[in-house]
């Protein structure tokens, strides 16, 4: 009960197996299915009835929409439009699911590294298709930086290429460990409420209670947040590769 | 809303916090990469050890390469992308003459 990792284990839900690979349905799985399913119910009835003045929910959902859009617009600039879509999912799947495991006894699944890495991962991969797509060879621009001396080059090259590729794991390690670290710590002073409630000083017991509280709190503005700069820095990462400099 | 959209950019991206954690972040990834492709160079072309010795020293200068850009993006209050393209100047002569530094004493 007081196991403060416990609640990041995999439980499979269904079991399944198809040539070898545990492909089984996971409570991770679950909560991202509840997260996508969600995410899709609450902009369908945010747009439902489309006001010229808009409600409350129609409101929420067309400032997240503005929200992403300007980020774009700011970051990118006009060309970087046409991956709103994908921009504004990524943003919206994370959000989501920090906040659905914000839930006593929910699933957070951006606290298991794999989940992020691939998340940053996808990100990378499109970046560097679009940026050669967009550029060609002149892509590789990128790891020479304009007025390098030429002495300079061949530590600077390296140096270069392997930040570019720092960015996946650097961009799923942050989103990663802002949320274990915080969940954990919810658990911990959780833990200590239960312990000292058996001592005999059991009215301190009060003060990690409330800590935690405080600790919710400052855990809703984490995981809106680590959404934020995932998004921030997609854009920025895109900026690159559109908007080569 | 507009102006909702630009302050938490402004005023998060410059607590300590927050910034430590990235620059923490920044760092391990560097090692970690460095790690995992000298490793993989190591695996495929029999170089044992000299290809993870390389590659670890190259993540940590693009770990360190990446603090000193996020502390040139940090440090104005303009937007990030002009900072990446216009004030990365004295961080950029800073990174390139700590890694000549350090190329030289290892190599």
């Amino acid at each position: 009960m007081v196991d403060p990792l416990h609640q990041f284990l995999i439980q499979p839900l269904v079991k399944m197996q198809v040539g070898g690979f545990d492909i089984s349905f996971t409570n991770s799985s679950l909560f991202m299915v509840l997260t996508t399913f969600s995410i899709v119910a609450f902009l369908y009835i945010a747009t439902r009835s489309p006001n010229i003045v808009p409600g409350r929910l129609q409101y929420v959902g067309e400032s997240s929409y503005e929200f992403i859009s300007q980020l774009i617009r700011e970051n990118v600039g006009e060309e970087g439009m046409r991956y709103l879509p994908y921009v504004f999912s990524v943003f919206l799947f994370v959000l989501v699911g920090n906040f659905l495991g914000m839930i006593p006894y929910g699933f957070t699944f951006t606290s298991h590294i794999i989940v992020t890495f691939f998340l940053a991962l996808m990100v990378f991969t499109a970046v560097t298709i679009i940026g050669f797509v967009k550029h060609g060879t002149h892509f590789f621009r990128l790891f020479c930086p304009e007025g390098t001396p030429l002495y300079i080059a061949p530590l600077l090259v390296p140096v270069e290429i392997m930040s570019y590729f720092t960015r996946p794991v650097s961009l799923s390690v942050r989103l990663f460990a802002n949320m274990m670290a915080g969940h954990v710590m919810l658990k911990l002073f959780a833990g200590f409420v239960v312990l000292l409630m058996g001592t005999g000083v059991f009215p301190l017991a009060i003060l990690p209670f409330v800590v935690n509280v405080a600790v919710i709190g400052f855990e809703f503005l984490v995981a809106t947040l680590q959404a934020y700069v995932f998004t921030v820095l997609t854009c920025i990462y895109l900026n690159d590769a559109i908007n080569l400099h | 809303m507009d102006n909702n959209t630009q302050n938490p950019q402004k005023s998060t991206a410059l607590t300590s916090s927050q910034l430590a954690m990235r620059v923490g972040s920044e760092f391990f990834s560097g090692i970690i990469v460095g790690l995992v492709f000298g490793y993989g160079i190591d695996h495929f072309f029999g170089t044992k050890p000299w290809g993870m010795v390389v590659m670890i020293l190259l993540g940590f200068m693009a770990g360190f390469r990446n603090i000193f850009k996020l502390f040139s993006l940090g440090q104005s209050t303009a937007d990030p992308v002009e900072l990446n393209q216009n004030g990365g100047e004295t961080p950029d002569k800073i990174s390139k003459d700590s890694s000549k530094e350090e190329g030289n004493s290892h190599g």
